[in-house]
Order: C-alpha cells, then structure tokens, then sequence
C-alpha cells in the first residue's frame, strides 16, 4: 500500500541519515536550556570560562560578561563542570533540565596558585522555576518510578497532576473529551515533540487514545500544562501532554516486569449467574432448562463459565544499549492480558479505562511499544528517529454477535462475526541544524497511523450483509447461538506531518521562536450494520458521497513567540494562525437540507447533489503570559490567550443512512449493481461537512502563584476561567419542498451553536523526595455553565421561483431509463437520473415558492415567529436560496455550576504519599518504598424539583478510592536488581454508587430500590451489577529484574 | 476494615525501631492519652451535634521544637437529628419515624506535627504552646435506619413500611490545624491542651425529605485535653 511505501522510505530515510551524519536526538518542546555567569571569588565575570555537561558533548564558553548558554538540554539530572587557567575547577551536580524550561546554574571560581584544584557541589536546584508562565506540572523520570509498581499506566500517571480529570478520559480543567461533547478531546498530546493523532481524537476509534502506547517505562519526562499554551501547540482548547521518552544509554540496560493479577470476581453484586439483575430468568433448580440443548448445534444452552476464574496477566520490559559507537537505543514494549469483569466475547484483553474497569478491548493478544534511536553529536546536525507501534483486537457487534451481559450471556466465548484488528503507529524522524551558539531549526517528519478493520463479516453474493435472526432458548430469553450478523466498522486515518521551528537567544533578553506546520491528513471510516435481512444503517466519514474515499483535508499553521527576560520578569508573548483547507468540494449549502428533500434522500439519489468549492478555514490566536517573582522562593503568574481547535472529524465529515429494505434491482438484470446498492435508503442523522462550521474557540485567562515556604515544600495555587464560544453541536436543517408545501426536517448538522464557561481553582502541594519521604496533592473545583445548542440551533432554507426554475436544481420524479431508450431492462445502468421538470410544474412549484417567501417576509406565515427568528435573507453565496434561524430560547443546557458536556465533576484531587526507606537499614528493612495513591471525584449533577420548590442541580455521591503498593528492593552482587512488589487496590474496599444515581439517593438517603417495589421485594437488587462505580478491592503481585 | 485498621495500627505501634533509633539518636520518645470535645460544623450539624473523642498518640521529639505524633482515636456522635426530624406525607401532614435511630462513629489515625512559639522548646519544663497540623485517615460509619418511606403509593402512611437501615462508610482523608499548650508536670510528663479545625473528605448522604442536606466534606472542630509521657 501506498502508506506502507512511505512509511518504509521514511524509515530508511532516518537510518541512512542516523549513520552518514551525527546524532544527538534533540527535538524541540523537549529540550530545555541551562544558563547562568560565571565570576571569580570577587564578583568579577569571567570571560572565557568553559562549562560541560558530564556526560555529554554539550558545553559552551562564557562571553564577555561572564554569562554563558546552553541550548538544547535533553531533560535529565546533569553535573555540570567549569574550568579555565589559573581557576580551581568547579562541579555543581543534581542540575535539572527541564523541558521548555530555563535552568540557571552560576559559578563562582576561586584563583589557585600551584595547580588547578577541583571542587564539586550541589546544585541548588530553584525552589520554583522563575521563568513558568502558565500552570504546568511536571514529573520527570524519579517522580514516574517511584509510584511505578501503583500507576502502571501513561494515562493513569496524568491523573495524578492537577487539573486532569480522574475519569480516564485525561480532561483537563473540565474541557471535552475523547468521549463526550462533539467527540473532539481538547488536550493535545505530543511525544519526543511530534504531535499524536490524525484530525483531532474521537470516541468511535480506539485510536483516539493512541498516546497509550507510550508505556510508563519509557518515559523520561512528562509535563502537563493545565493553563494557557505557547503560540507554538494548537489545536487544543484545554491543555498539552507533552511525553519526552527516554534515551538510549552506553551500556547495556533493562527491566522486565511481571505483574499477576489473581483471579476473581471484579464487580459489585453477586455473581452475575445468580444475580437479581436476571430476576426470574435463571432456572439453575429446573433441570429441563440447564439440561436444554440447542437443535441445531446440540450444545447446551446454559453453562455457566468460571468468568471469576481467569487469571491477569501485565507484562512490560525495556531494554536500551549502543548500536554503535556514538549511537544507542531504547525499547519499550507491554502485554495486558487481565481479566474481563463480567463474561465478554473473549476473557483476555484490556481496559481503555483501568481505573473504571471500563472499555474492555478483547484482546488476548496486544502489544504496545515505542523505539528510540539517538547518538552523540559529531557536527552541528542532530538527527534522531523514534515511533510508536500498538497491535490489539475486539468485538464489533451489538445484540447476538458475541457473549456478554443480558440475553447473549451463554453464549460460548470467542464466538460471534466481527472481529476487530486495530493498528497504531507513528514514526518520526527530526533534523535538528545548530547554526550558531545561539540559534538553531528543527524540522520533523512524521508519519501516523491509526487503522481499524472488522474481519469475519458475513455478506451475501451481492455484498451486502447477512443477518440471521437471533435464536433464543426454548423460553425464548437467552440467546441459544451466536448469529450470523454483519456489522462492521473500518477506520483509517492517516497524517503526514511536517514542521519546522526556527529559535534564536537574539539577546541575552529574547528568545523568539517561530515556526510553521502542516499535516496532509486521510480519513475514512465506514461504520455499516445489518440488524436483520432487511434493514441496515451506514455511517460513512470521507469524501462527500463516497463510500471507500477519504477525505484528505490540510492543515497549517504558523506561530511566532518572543520569551523576553527583564530583571527576573518573563514575558512570553506570541500569536498564531491556523487554516484548514478542505482538500474537497462540498454541499452546496448544508448536507441537512438535502438529506430530507425527497429528490436527493437516498444514498443514490445524493450523489446528484451539488458540490461547490470549500471556503478555506482560517484563525487567529493571540497569547501572552507573564511570569514575575515575588520573592526568591515566590513567583506569580498571569496568562492570557485564545485557543482554536477544529471540531472532530467524525462530526464535520459524515453522513448516515437507514435503509429498511434490501437494495432494488432497477434495472432487472438479476443483481444488485454498484449502483444500485443503497437505493433503498434514507438518509438519517448526524449529517456533516459544511464549510460554514468555524473553529471551536476558548479563551482563557488565569493568574496563579507558586510558593516555596519550607524547606522542599512547594504549593500552587491558580485561579481561572475559560470562554468556550462556538463549540460542536448539533442543529436541525429544515427544508421548505415547493411539491410538498412543508417544512422537511433535515438531518441533524453539526455546527457551532453551543458555550461553555468555566471557572475554577486548582492547587497543587508537594514535597519532593527528602528524608525518606514525598507527597504530592492536587485537587481542583470548578463551576461550569455550559449549554447545547445554545445559540442559532435551526436553519431554515427556502427556495424561490428562480431557483426552481434553473431546472437543475429541483426535481420531483426520477427515470430508471438512463440510456433514453424508453424501456427499463438490463441496459440501463440500475441508477436514476432526474426528470426536468415540465413547465406547468416550474410555473406551479415556483409560485408556491414565491408565495412561501411573501408569507415570511410579511409576517403572515403561522409557523415563523419574528419573536425567535431572524430576518429571511437571501444567501450569499448561494443565489436563489433564502434562510433564516431559529434562536433556542431553552437550550438543552445544564445551569449553572454543573459540567461541561462529557465531565460533570465539579471537584476532584488526588494525594500521593511516599516512604523510602534508607539503603543502610540492614538486608530486610532497607530499599522499601511504600506509596500510597488517594483519589477523590465529587458526583455529577441531577436536576429535580423538591415539592413547593424550583427544579435545581444537586450533586451526586463522592466516589474515592486509596490504592498501596510495598515495594521491596534487593540489591545482588552483580548488577541486576530484583524486586518484588504487591499492590492492594482499593484498600479500604470502598463501594460507592455510580456518580449520577437515581432521585431517591437524594430525597429518601435510597442506594436500592424503593422498600415498596415489587420488583426488588420479589427478586432483591436487580439493579445490583451496575449501581456501583469502581471494583472491589483486589491484590497484585509483581516481580521486576532490572539490569 | 477492622483488619485493615489494625494492621495500619500495628505498622505505626510496631514502630519500637523508631523509640530506638529516637533514643539512640538523642530524640526524646513517648506516649500520651487525651479526650476531647468534637463538634461538627455546618451542614454536618444537619447530621449530628456534639460528640466525644477519646484517643493514644505515640510521640518523638525530632528537635527542641518539633514534635511528630502518631494517634489513634475514637468519636462517637449518637442521636443525630434524623430521629426527632418530620417528613411531609402527600396527605399535607408532617410525620416523625419513632423508630428512627442514627448514630456515627470514628476510627481515626493520623500524624500531626507539633511547632513550638516563642521560641520554646520541648524540654521538660515551663509551658510550651505550639501550632499543630495533621493529616491521617477516618475511618467512620453513620447508621440510620428506622426510619418511614415517606413517598409510598398508598392514600394513607403506613408506618411499618420502612427504609432500609443506611450506612454511609468510608475511609477518608483528613487535615487538620490548630494550637495548643503543654505545661510540663516535671521533665517526664505534659498536660497537653489543645484546639483544632478538620477537614475530613467525607460525605453522608442527603435526606432531602427530612429536610437534610448532603454533607461533603466534613468540617469539625475539636477541643480537649491529654496527658503526655517522655521517656
């Protein structure tokens, strides 16, 4: 395939370049900076002063006033050494790089006068950095391994910094999510610098959770910003997860991890073949019903399966080392294969959602890894190569196509059509060109891909799908066999990216960076389903009216941004723009109107519609962030900006159809033809690609302060607010029909009619590891007002007599003769082609038209309301065509102080609590380390009415959960370390009901049923399996060897 | 739960490595006893009203002026409000439960640090007052039951259908801060007086019939005395 042809060219792009020129792999929005001045014993600079980085090649000579730079610093602990003629040596060790982040380190050099006398110290480390203008936190590879055992997850590790929502879904200050909202995630990933996904994340693909793959072993930094972002990210409203993996090392390095996870039950309630939640339907005393065998396959229908009896399994390994001299690698890779809680089509697999034990991906087999290739510099070019590379399968199918929970529960495993194989990969290689000390370019190439396929789907000769009925037992419940049913979704997306950034220390005060991007993207997904014989759904996402097409939008963008330094000040200034061209024609006008007129609603009779050139999309996004110490321990900070982001892709570019009959053959050939296939259908929901949609747009403003007071203690404290204006919603499209005289509900489009605002403080406190012993507490709370389809929600469209009259665009009746013989038989092509309409009817149908105009425009028309609708007008750009807007003065939206679209936690916080243990207590107590995770989230939201009272919002239970983990050390004579860890999640067994749970929690203090429900009172709790959020509490055991 | 609590005791009590290496290491050890008033505040009031506390803390003297103390202690808040509370029937009449009963309990460790002012020191003589803060874990269960289903179909309120007895539980965390004084008896023994604010994130539930609203998190207030013994 073509991809695969690219992939393999940049592949060996990036090796031959690895070998031919140098290589230390540095890549922007990665690297940091070290500074400083270098004086002798009397306060004087000294010029011509040499400083290294141990370790590495890196290093520089001071300028005339003593100061000195380095650009460019992977983030790590460095010692960093000076020396010059006639001056003792100095060291500083523990100097932190940080990434984006300037470490100062100064020197003071003392005159020897017989030789050069060395003198090492300890790096002060800077209690806060000075030079942070927005809310970021960071954890570097320390912080990572010491909560290792507990938090085995990337996204498990992000939960533990401020501001990141516990949910698993990584949303950052209460932003959308991969799962909610318009199904585009406000936060933008980036690894080693290259930005992760094709075309914004959504919830239909397992790929919009793509950055797992960076397995937590391979981290070498991980930082969050939570506030406003540099000129230099886009696309994001919410924040940036930037993953900066680790390098390869000289020698020889690795781990190997094993984690069991012991069998058994990992819900609430009972066990689900004895559960209330089947009341009366499980006969296990009746032996004709657990003796009842299917007719046709002879097996028996009701065989309870030890579900609770499967053993997890996690295992995770590293290894880097030279490849050759100056050149090395790193490798990371992780199995899971854990237990599914309930019976599922396969027992062996994953979660998306481990924290929830949620989103089960059955997939015995799976994989996650990344690769890394780096070396030293040799010259002033720097070329480093890396990737990411996931494999794993599930089910995709609803009712009858697989076990789990209700009718299809005894189903065997491993049963059922449409079998899912996705792919993840991304590939990168960067170009780093130092020009001089103080200024270099980086360009990255990458190439993402995200594939899913359904394999062993039923169709028949014509290719449509095959969908028996479902068989049931003999009661006619429970499903006896698994049935043929096709149903399948294909997905693939694909982006070729390429940037460039340009910075520059023009003065000792300004550091500008600017630079541009653009990606070439490919998306497509078709998601088709049979429910029977005879009625089907399509969902296509691609190029309009195309079925195998994608749709290859572009995006761009520029940024340039100055980080000026005054007297301790920083000033971080810059702005950015952002263009979408769409790579595509589209409707004229909006998909809605045509998907309901009666001349283009099937899926054949669309592809008449007209297309027109897009209109290219295009933004601008001003930001500035200040940064100003209040003491030397103190700083406080401001920021300000605007931030795009395009909505998703599934929502801007697809279309859906139901249709409830099998295709038609028109032309009586005796076969279904390409086009003839979908001629039976409808079009339905969820129409996109208008060119009208805009960038959804947040501005942000927030203040914070970071403080140092004791010792290692450090707290942040920020205050925000966020404006989210013109997010994804969707609205109705009403079309006027001349022959109809009626308003035809369209599809439902997909603009930007919604708002959110949201307000909030988050704080951070954290001790770093002193003593034995660490913590680190987040907890935010935040108030959000949100409202769907808050503004225009309803477009209607009417036509007037001279568009009528074009006669190309109105039609009435279709002909199935396409070769104009007069007759319908195997010579035609099985398509329809539009009737012109006859004079008497353009004369009939464009006075009705004219007539529905004069109504409107004179306010005589019953159904418009001048009150809620704006003025008819005729379109621009689209001559002929008139419209106007319904305001919504109820939008669907949830008042005040309750949650965005997808996350309605108004409070949540995490605390992680360390004790190390030191290396000298002895063989048995030394090398312990003890952690303790404690997670809390706040309930969401219901909105009821107290008798005599107004309907108000409350909040719904708390749900926490304390995970520990011991971790035991061992140190043998040779170099590798064993180490032997358990972990007891959920230690107290802590059971709290779902975050949103039925009315009667409120008034009546009610987690059951009423004690008046004959349900519960007859069968117990039949709600029982579901009515509890997070697992009972549960022990792993874990053995790691490093080397 | 008991065992997990026990096991956490036994981690902190079985920590003689610690008097050990305190003694060794010339830092003063001990032990000491206390009782105090507890009092919850805001909508935890709704709830229940006051309560005792009674509790043990091992403690070491880390420097002249710091104090780390372990303790363990137990509360009680009986009667809560919930038995004496009406409902509104839909016949437009208020009704009490007769049988209601509600009551919660505390299983509390924590850690608090003690600062000496003024310069003071912890050595054996004069009064010393100090600023704490905490942090530790509670434990606590808040039992309500008996009382009447006050939204069932019938026209008139049959008052033995009743709700399930209700236990909200959990395992919270919990801060705290305050201040106190210890007058030293003689060099080996304090009497120790002390006031504090906590914060524990814990929730009970709403009974938005009987006018109960939920209570999250817990703000209370404590004050009371103790008796401390230096090895």
């Amino acid at each position: 395939m073509k991809s695969d042809r690219v992939f393999w060219i940049v592949g060996l792009l990036a090796f031959l370049l690895l070998f031919s020129a140098t290589s230390e792999q540095a890549i922007a929005g990665t690297t940091g900076k070290i500074k400083g001045q270098i004086v002798d014993s009397n306060g004087q600079a000294l010029p011509g002063a040499n400083v290294i980085i141990e370790g590495t090649s890196q290093g520089t000579t001071t300028g005339p006033d003593g100061d000195y730079l380095i650009l460019l610093v992977n983030p790590g602990i460095y010692t960093l050494t000076t020396s010059m003629i006639g001056y003792d040596q100095v060291s500083k060790t523990d100097v932190q790089a940080i990434a984006d982040f300037t470490t100062t380190v100064d020197f003071t050099m003392n005159e020897t006068a017989l030789e050069m006398a060395a003198i090492v110290v300890v790096a002060e480390r800077p209690p806060v950095e000075p030079d942070r203008t927005t809310t970021k936190y960071i954890l570097d590879n320390s912080n990572i391994e010491e909560v290792a055992s507990i938090v085995k997850d990337t996204e498990q590790v992000l939960e533990l910094l401020a501001g990141v929502g516990l949910d698993g879904d990584t949303s950052i200050r209460g932003g959308d999510t991969s799962s909610s909202g318009s199904g585009s995630s406000d936060v933008v990933y980036y690894v080693d610098g290259v930005p992760m996904s094709a075309v914004n994340v959504e919830r239909r693909s397992h790929a919009s959770r793509n950055f797992q793959g960076v397995n937590a072993s391979a981290v070498q930094e991980l930082a969050v910003v939570t506030g406003g972002m540099e000129a230099e990210y886009g696309n994001a409203q919410a924040g940036v997860v930037n993953i900066v993996t680790k390098e390869g090392s000289k020698d020889f390095h690795g781990s190997l991890d094993y984690l069991l996870n012991p069998a058994g039950k990992k819900h609430w309630g009972s066990n689900v073949y004895d559960s209330p939640y089947y009341e009366d339907k499980m006969k296990w005393n009746d032996s004709n019903w657990t003796g009842e065998t299917d007719p046709e396959t002879g097996r028996r229908v009701h065989e309870r399966t030890d579900y609770t009896g499967v053993i997890g399994h996690r295992l995770e390994g590293i290894l880097s080392g030279p490849v050759v001299e100056n050149a090395s690698f790193f490798t990371s890779a992780r199995y899971r294969g854990l237990a599914a809680v309930f019976p599922e089509g396969k027992q062996r697999g994953f979660y998306l959602y481990p924290d929830r034990k949620s989103g089960w991906v059955a997939s015995p087999g799976n994989i996650e890894a990344s690769y890394k290739l780096t070396g030293n510099a040799r010259s002033k070019f720097k070329v480093g190569v890396g990737g990411i590379y996931g494999r794993s399968g599930s089910y995709w199918g609803g009712s009858g196509a697989r076990r789990q929970l209700g009718r299809d529960i005894f189903l065997p495993e491993g049963s059922g059509s449409g079998q899912v194989k996705y792919k993840n990969d991304l590939t990168y290689v960067s170009l780093t060109h130092i020009l001089t000390p103080k200024t270099f370019y980086e360009a990255k190439l990458s190439f993402f891909r995200d594939n899913q396929d359904t394999t062993n789907v039923p169709v028949d000769q014509y290719g449509e799908g095959v969908t028996e009925d479902i068989r049931r037992d003999a009661d006619g419940y429970f499903t006896a066999a698994p049935s043929t049913r096709t149903e399948y979704q294909l997905t693939k997306r694909e982006r070729i990216n390429f940037k460039l950034d340009f910075s520059s220390q023009i003065t000792k005060g300004h550091f500008v960076k600017s630079g541009f991007e653009v990606a070439f993207d490919k998306v497509l997904t078709v998601w088709e389903r049979w429910q029977s014989m005879t009625s089907f759904s399509l969902r296509v996402a691609g190029k309009p009216y195309t079925r195998d097409k994608p749709w290859e939008p572009i995006q761009s963008s520029w940024y340039i941004q100055d980080k000026m330094e005054f007297h301790g000040l920083v000033l971080n200034v810059g702005t950015r723009y952002d263009r979408l061209d769409w790579g595509t024609q589209v409707p004229q006008g909006e998909h809605g109107l045509w998907s309901m007129a009666p001349m283009t609603k099937s899926w054949t009779r669309q592809q008449l519609i007209p297309l027109v050139d897009a209109k290219a999309l295009q933004a601008w996004s001003p930001r500035v962030g200040v940064s100003h110490p209040i003491t030397d321990r103190a700083t406080i900070r401001y920021s300000f900006g605007v931030f795009r982001q395009l909505p998703s892709t599934w929502y801007i570019a697809q279309y859906g159809w139901v249709s409830r009959a099998r295709a038609a053959d028109f032309n009586n050939n005796g076969q279904i033809d390409p086009t003839e296939v979908g001629n039976q259908s409808d079009s339905r929901d969820w129409s996109g690609f208008w060119d009208r949609i805009k960038y959804e747009t947040t501005t942000s403003f927030e203040v914070g302060t970071d403080w140092n007071f004791v010792g290692d203690y450090i707290s942040s404290l920020t205050v925000f607010y966020k404006s989210g204006t013109d997010q994804f919603f969707y609205g109705n499209s009403y079309w006027w029909d001349p022959q109809l005289q009626a308003p035809q509900r369209g599809g439902a489009d997909w603009r930007n009619n919604s708002y959110e605002d949201v307000r909030g403080i988050e704080l951070s406190l954290r001790k770093n590891l002193s003593h034995g012993f660490a913590f680190m507490v987040s907890y935010n709370k935040q108030w959000v007002s949100a409202a769907r389809q808050s503004g225009w929600w309803r477009t209607y469209f009417v036509p007037d007599s001279n568009w009528v009259a074009t006669g190309t665009n109105y039609y009435v009746t279709h002909s199935r003769d396409t070769n104009g013989d007069g007759q319908v038989n195997s010579s035609d092509s099985g398509s329809e082609v539009p009737v012109p309409l006859t004079t008497d009817e353009i004369m009939e149908f464009g006075h009705r038209a004219n007539e529905r105009l004069r109504a409107i425009q004179n306010g005589a028309a019953a159904d418009y309301d001048p009150l809620k609708e704006s003025e008819i007008k005729e379109m621009e750009d689209w001559p002929g065509m008139w419209s106007y807007k319904q305001f919504n003065v109820n939008p669907r939206g949830r008042g005040t102080a309750q949650g965005t679209f997808g996350t309605e936690r108004p409070g949540f916080g995490s605390a992680v609590f360390m004790y190390h243990s030191p290396t000298d207590y002895g063989p048995v107590w030394s090398d312990i380390s003890v952690t303790l995770v404690y997670r809390m989230q706040e309930g969401r939201a219901r909105r009821f009415a107290l008798p005599g009272e107004p309907p108000k919002w409350w909040f719904g239970p708390v749900h926490t959960r304390a995970d520990l983990a011991f971790v035991k050390r061992f140190q043998l004579r040779n170099q590798v370390r064993p180490t032997l860890y358990f972990n007891v999640r959920n230690l107290f067994n802590q059971r709290d009901l779902q975050p949103r749970p039925d009315v009667d929690w409120w008034k009546n203090g009610l987690d059951q049923p009423r004690p008046d429900s004959g349900k519960y009172n007859q069968f117990g709790d039949t709600g029982e399996l579901s009515r509890y959020a997070g697992f009972p509490r549960e022990i792993e055991l874990g053995v790691m060897v490093s080397f | 739960m008991r065992r997990i609590m026990g096991l956490w005791i036994l981690l902190w009590v079985l920590s003689p490595t610690a008097f050990v290496v305190a003694q060794e290491e010339g830092h003063r050890g001990g032990f000491g006893v206390f009782a105090e008033l507890y009092s919850p505040l805001f909508n935890f009031r709704d709830m229940y009203t006051e309560g005792f506390k009674l509790g043990a803390a091992a403690h070491f003297v880390t420097s002249p002026a710091r104090i780390v103390e372990v303790e363990y202690y137990y509360s009680k808040f009986a009667g809560g409000s919930l038995e004496g509370r009406t409902f509104r029937f839909k016949d437009g009449r208020d009704y009490t439960s007769p049988q209601a009963k509600s009551d919660m309990t505390f299983n509390s460790l924590a850690v608090n640090w003690l600062f000496a002012l003024k310069d003071k020191k912890f050595e054996g003589e004069g009064s010393v007052p100090y600023l704490t803060v905490g942090a530790g874990f509670h434990n606590y269960h808040s039992k309500v039951s008996g009382l009447i289903f006050p939204e069932q179909g019938g026209a008139t309120l049959d008052q033995t259908l009743l709700l399930e007895a209700i236990d909200d539980t959990r395992t919270a965390l919990g801060v705290s801060g305050g201040g106190g004084m210890q007058i030293f008896l003689g060099p080996k023994a304090a009497l120790d007086l002390r006031v504090s604010y906590n914060v524990i994130i814990g929730e009970l539930r709403p009974f938005l019939n009987w006018g109960v609203k939920k209570t999250h998190p817990f703000h209370l207030f404590d004050i009371g005395a103790g008796v401390k013994f230096y090895m």
